[in-house]
């Protein structure tokens, strides 16, 4: 059975999904492997492409390192985020869509894992790709595509960042306690990392303190934080509270009063995996309710995946169904139905 | 030259006083509603009043021309005007003020003149000039400060006290302040708020002084009915992030209008709308113009306008004619590039509506466009920004009038205030991606295209919106998508940008549009 550490809980196998997903899932595949066959690739549609394949057959049935090898190998062989072609869909972004980021880096060897197994990937050479080139300031990050300074950073690219990287480092064998205690003092330091009440954020800190064997310093509160993410919403949880929400300019909540909340099964599996260190059992019992309510929810209705809005304007704002949140809808519904 | 008429009188008989619409800005979507009562005040004029007594009675005519620079204003006042204020206890429901914020001198005394003339009765105004007091600490504030307090007699200025001597009560916006926190400043909020109170007199005095002397320079004649005041806000409490770091916002708050605001914004929404689908009657009937808008107007021979014309010329200098076919010019500006225009221009309500609109909403800089005439301007920039996919289509439409389409826009983008961070953030990872920033403090190019493409699609619907069909940014432009950039504050909106070289030939257009009955000859200075 394959995971991937972005989507906890998830067996890739092959599995029963519901006709709404398998549906929604042979199309984007089919238009994905359609572009890609033409270099109109990127290595976040590889990854989707290939987590539809697990589910669906069972194995990989497209040659993904193969599209990898033709549109998405940089110049120093490192693993590129979009190719030439892809980078063409954004007006002037040619020159700087020619990126190797650790998300790129990471899919290439997930994929390349899935393919041949853990034993026939190089770890060490994609290992090299991320230290020391991406270490800095105590974290992994992609400092080296993206210049702007830690404090306006975006935590969950910081943490998500760090997990990807060590889960690569530590299959190199080359976490030793040296760079393991450097990069536990940086995740717990409130300056670089503090506690956001982003489900995101905090599931990849999860994860990365796990592999650095260090999950007892794992903030305490999350129980708080999770139950502030349902906050407004009949079902499922939101990545972020919206009470905590501030525009930067004012310090203040006032403008964003109007703002509305989305579940979102990607995050409810964040949630779930976050209710794993909650101590308290009653918080936990309570979580795992609503996360079997949501469960209910998107068996009546599977394609019920919203997108968030500007305020009042009934426009999606950014995307609402994709690959990943379909797939853990499916996993939420396959969770919720008694074997 | 009259473009037609706005008719209050047979609007207000014709819906029993009931005035009503909807509005959608800054992504908000609210309701107005009023109902007046009113009577003729001799052969052209109306009263106009609440009918349940409250608020101004307002004189205004029955018939109102729409004059060129009319239609200009309820641009202006579409991009800078205030809209109003939600009710608390009816949510969704707002209630207008007329204000408007516009610090350009000119475009003060344009605006006054016009709301004189729209409402010829009892109102008055109140000049506003707000600042940050972080202004006063650094750069030429301190040196303001120091000459006041010398032409009070004393030796300089005087040193900061301490927050308990300068303010020994403190009330609830001063305890508010003290505990925000501001990661990009250094320095104790209590020294800071420590400066404000000791020097907050003179920096009022310093800007009402300085804001009276605009209002001279241009003419602006105050009556004993109009104030000059100054609102200074606490340290960095917006906008200024640094010392001597400045967030000038002036207003423009209009009295006597008490309970107008309903029917000043329906006039506005139809001007808009009639403009927008192009029909000569708005929906209610309030505008009424002289024919189709986009049949009507002054037609201008753009070879003879800027070979000739007062206002076809920059710097006291006019282009070359390079070429020309049946349907465009080839002109060049000195020390600018080749630029395909059309030959003849309409100076229709389209284009008058968005003269005003860019005056108010366009990203250049307006001092450059009044001193252009005469001196040179530098370099100009042309580029537009909306949340509201009405005002980003009347703007390529107004474009299109002028250049060849392909020219008209460079590319475009979308801005995304920081509140809207954590949806961007979200968006990317149901991607499977995280969210890069570009640029060292995040305001840069997203570096993750995967987002930016699928707030792409957001504005592009945006666009379309109030159109129920595809936009000319979606039709003509869609290939121009640059990137979503992070940015300080607000709702996500539309950002686009075309060549400078356009802007010679838009900008002296769009100033003859709003000033050319008013000033003859804009190389003499405007007011």
């Amino acid at each position: 059975m394959s995971s991937h550490i972005f989507l906890p809980g998830l067996r890739l196998q092959l599995g029963r999904l519901i006709p709404a997903h398998q549906l929604y899932l042979s199309e984007w595949h089919e238009e994905a492997v359609q572009k890609a066959d033409s270099g109109d690739v990127s290595a976040s549609i590889c990854l989707q492409g290939a987590l539809i394949e697990l589910v669906q057959f069972g194995h990989l049935t497209h040659d993904w390192i193969g599209i990898f090898d033709e549109y998405l190998t940089g110049d120093d062989c490192a693993p590129i985020a979009y190719s030439e072609k892809y980078g063409q869909r954004l007006y002037g972004f040619e020159s700087q869509a020619k990126q190797a980021t650790i998300l790129s880096i990471h899919t290439r060897w997930w994929i390349e894992s899935i393919q041949k197994g853990a034993l026939g990937v190089e770890h060490d050479r994609y290992a090299a790709m991320l230290l020391p080139r991406k270490l800095m300031h105590g974290l992994i990050y992609d400092h080296d595509v993206s210049e702007t300074i830690l404090r306006h950073r975006m935590k969950t690219e910081l943490t998500m960042s760090l997990a990807y990287s060590l889960e690569i480092i530590g299959a190199a064998n080359r976490l030793l306690n040296e760079l393991k205690a450097q990069i536990t003092a940086s995740l717990v330091d409130y300056r670089k990392c503090p506690p956001s009440g982003y489900m995101s954020t905090e599931y990849f800190r999860l994860q990365a303190l796990r592999m650095l064997s260090a999950a007892n310093h794992f903030p305490v509160g999350i129980g708080g934080a999770i139950d502030a993410c349902a906050a407004n919403l009949e079902v499922g949880y939101c990545d972020f509270s919206m009470a905590d929400k501030r525009d930067a300019y004012m310090g203040t909540a006032k403008r964003t009063a109007r703002d509305k909340p989305i579940h979102s099964p990607l995050t409810a599996c964040h949630v779930s995996a976050l209710t794993e260190v909650i101590d308290d059992t009653s918080a936990r019992d309570r979580i795992n309710k609503r996360l079997g309510e949501y469960s209910r929810h998107l068996n009546k209705q599977p394609m019920d995946i919203p997108a968030f809005q500007m305020r009042d304007v009934p426009i999606p704002f950014g995307a609402d169904r994709t690959p990943i949140e379909v797939l853990c809808a499916s996993h939420l519904i396959q969770r919720s139905i008694p074997t | 030259m009259i473009l037609g008429y706005l008719r209050v009188q047979d609007f207000l008989t014709r819906t029993k006083g009931e005035v009503i619409g909807r509005m959608v800005t800054d992504a908000k979507d609210r309701v107005y509603k009023q109902a007046y009562r009113w009577q003729s005040h001799g052969s052209d004029l109306l009263v106009v009043q609440r009918s349940d007594g409250k608020g101004d009675a307002v004189r205004i005519a029955k018939i109102i021309p729409l004059t060129e620079a009319l239609v200009s204003f309820f641009g202006m006042y579409s991009g800078d005007g205030a809209k109003g204020s939600e009710k608390v206890a009816e949510p969704g429901r707002i209630v207008p003020t007329i204000s408007f914020s516009q610090k350009e001198p000119n475009l003060v005394r344009f605006a006054v003149d016009q709301f004189r003339k729209l409402c010829p009765g009892d109102i008055r105004f109140t000049f506003s000039l707000g600042e940050d007091s972080a202004y006063f600490m650094a750069g030429d504030g301190v040196d303001l400060l120091r000459e006041y307090y010398l032409s009070q007699g004393l030796p300089g200025t005087p040193a900061t006290q301490t927050l308990s001597s300068c303010r020994p009560q403190l009330n609830d916006k001063d305890r508010e302040y003290l505990t925000e926190v501001r990661p990009d400043v250094a320095g104790a909020n209590e020294d800071y708020l420590a400066f404000y109170y000791t020097h907050k007199a003179a920096m009022e005095a310093i800007l009402t002084e300085v804001k009276r002397e605009d209002l001279r320079n241009v003419g602006v004649s105050l009556l004993d009915s109009d104030r000059v005041t100054a609102s200074l806000r606490r340290p960095f409490k917006k906008g200024a992030r640094q010392s001597g770091g400045t967030s000038r916002s002036d207003e423009i708050h209009v009295g006597g209008l008490n309970g107008f605001g309903e029917l000043f914004l329906k006039m506005l929404h139809e001007i808009e709308d009639s403009i927008l689908r192009d029909s000569a009657t708005s929906a209610s009937g309030l505008v009424e113009w002289i024919g189709q808008p986009s049949q009507i107007g002054q037609i201008l021979d753009l070879q003879q306008f800027f070979t000739t014309n007062a206002y076809g010329c920059i710097a006291r200098q006019r282009p070359n004619w390079l070429a020309h076919n049946a349907a465009y010019l080839k002109g060049q500006w000195p020390r600018s590039g080749e630029t395909m225009l059309l030959r003849q221009l309409r100076i229709d309500p389209l284009w008058c509506y968005t003269s005003g609109l860019y005056l108010a909403e366009g990203t250049t800089d307006k001092a450059k466009l009044f001193r252009m005439f005469s001196e040179s301007p530098g370099s100009l920039g042309l580029s537009f920004t909306s949340s509201e996919g009405t005002s980003i289509e009347l703007m390529l439409r107004t474009l299109h009038r002028l250049f060849p389409i392909a020219e008209c826009v460079d590319a475009w983008k979308v801005k995304v205030g920081s509140q809207y961070f954590p949806e961007l953030v979200v968006t990317g990872l149901k991607h499977g991606v995280s969210m890069l920033r570009g640029g060292n403090s995040g305001d840069g190019k997203l570096r993750t295209m995967e987002i930016s493409l699928a707030i792409k699609e957001w504005a592009l619907a945006v666009a379309d919106d109030p159109l129920g069909q595809a936009s000319l940014l979606r039709q003509h432009y869609s290939n121009r998508f640059s990137h979503v950039e992070p940015t300080g504050s607000g709702v996500a909106r539309i950002d686009f940008w075309c060549s400078s070289k356009l802007c010679r030939w838009y900008f002296p257009l769009l100033m003859y549009t709003v000033f050319g009955e008013i000033v003859a000859d804009p190389t003499q200075g405007f007011y």
